[in-house]
């Protein structure tokens, strides 16, 4: 590593890998290994990188010049596969002569991996759902509910993801089409079938959009010593809540006010 | 017993698609989340707090998910994640919400904090084994491993 371009290109590939672990779930200690490896790998040994879910700052220092790269970061959701891809990208680049240039295309390559197609996902979301409302105490009907529901929790949630920039507008209407579904299978259902309760299908039927994840990781990363990620993540998880409580609300007044009781 | 077997199986399964898991790690992640679960539910059945069912579980979910981690070659992250969601209190969070939106701020406080700390309960779960995990890489990882070697000017490992 002689040339400062040549550093410079190297902290871009570091920071760039940071970042795609960074967005889809990455842990912070992980995308700050994962910096300090790909750059210490080269042997510049001098670098100092902070993480937290907004923004990666990566400085270090070689032969006397200083360098430093910051990226903002906004979206976050999970994608496991790019983890595990960058994960194994992160191992290839240690341990091989790999040029920056090939760096930088395999990780533009990771960054577009597929998702699953959209019907799997949603068959895999409606059965997650019917079978946590069977798992928290529901019964055969009110898991079958469940399903169509989540199915149609899951599909709107994908299709948000990708018009809607904000979290909180998304977790609301994902409140919302959850109580919409929810109430007016509930309500198709009821004269036929004795007894399905609405608390239970929504229970289960909700599950993909609250942030139980959030939380927990928020908190892990609280013990963990990293304060300002555990701080920033609980707020987006507390706000998630709110936003997908607020979109129940006010599907549940609408109800109420239009006179068909639950 | 067995219905919650299969339902924790199935729902872990489902969340790990949504969670855009490799295809060849569902299974592994399923059954992590189905141990969890189980060990849950037969705490709980034996009359412990959930606090603790909660963490005796989610240290299951951890173990077994540094194990498939190693088995299978990939970050512990791809089956604790979907593991621990038949524990996390996504639900419990929500409900608080609910509740503040409905001016029960008693309400709201009572199952805040419980949800705070059950979430407490998971995340020091899971970060117990996790650290377990590095320890154990420490010893192993030998002098020869090419990592290592390009490693070797970093004085911590852990």
């Amino acid at each position: 590593m002689e040339s400062n371009k040549e550093i410079r290109k190297l902290l871009e590939v570091a920071v760039y890998a940071g970042k795609l672990m960074l967005i889809n779930g990455g842990e912070t200690y992980r995308v700050e290994e994962t910096i300090e490896w790909i750059v210490k790998s080269r042997g510049v040994t001098d670098i100092e990188n902070f993480i937290v879910p907004t923004g990666i700052f990566v400085s270090c220092e070689h032969e006397g010049e200083q360098y430093s790269y910051l990226r903002r970061i906004r979206s976050t959701r999970i994608d496991l596969e790019i983890i595990s891809l960058v994960n194994a990208f992160s191992r290839e680049f240690v341990q091989s002569d790999m040029t920056t240039d090939v760096a930088m295309d395999r990780l533009r390559e990771i960054e577009h991996a597929p998702l699953y197609k959209w019907p799997v996902t949603v068959v895999f979301g409606g059965l997650a759902g019917a079978f946590f409302a069977l798992m928290l105490g529901g019964q055969w009907p009110e898991g079958v509910l469940a399903f169509v529901t989540s199915g149609a929790v899951v599909a709107a949630v994908r299709l948000f993801q990708k018009h809607i920039a904000s979290y909180f507008i998304r977790s609301t209407l994902g409140g919302a089409v959850t109580m919409t579904v929810a109430y007016l299978l509930t309500a198709m259902v009821s004269p036929w079938l004795v007894h399905v309760r609405l608390d239970q299908v929504v229970i289960g039927s909700i599950m993909p959009l609250v942030p139980g994840v959030a939380i927990t990781n928020a908190l892990r990363d609280s013990i963990n010593g990293d304060f300002v990620t555990g701080v920033s993540k609980m707020t987006e998880a507390i706000i998630t809540a709110l936003g997908i409580a607020i979109g129940v609300g006010v599907i549940l007044q609408a109800i109420n006010s239009l006179g068909g009781g639950v | 017993m067995f219905l919650q077997a299969i339902a924790s199986f199935i729902s872990t399964a489902g969340f790990a698609v949504i969670f855009n898991i490799p295809r060849r790690e569902i299974v592994f992640s399923a059954i992590t989340g189905m141990l969890g679960w189980l060990t849950y539910i037969l705490l709980r059945n034996d009359g412990t707090s959930v606090m603790i069912a909660s963490f005796v579980g989610a240290l299951v979910v951890g173990l077994a998910g540094e194990i498939m981690a190693r088995f299978r070659k990939q970050p512990g992250t791809l089956f604790v994640v979907p593991g621990i969601i038949p524990l996390v209190p996504g639900y419990g969070l929500y409900h608080a919400m609910s509740q503040v939106i409905e001016n029960n701020y008693e309400q709201a406080a009572k199952i805040g904090t419980d949800t705070l700390l059950i979430a407490v309960a998971i995340a020091s779960g899971v970060i117990i084994t996790s650290y377990l995990g590095r320890i154990l890489k420490y010893f192993i990882v030998t002098r020869k491993s090419p990592l290592r070697m390009k490693l070797k000017r970093k004085k911590k490992v852990i």
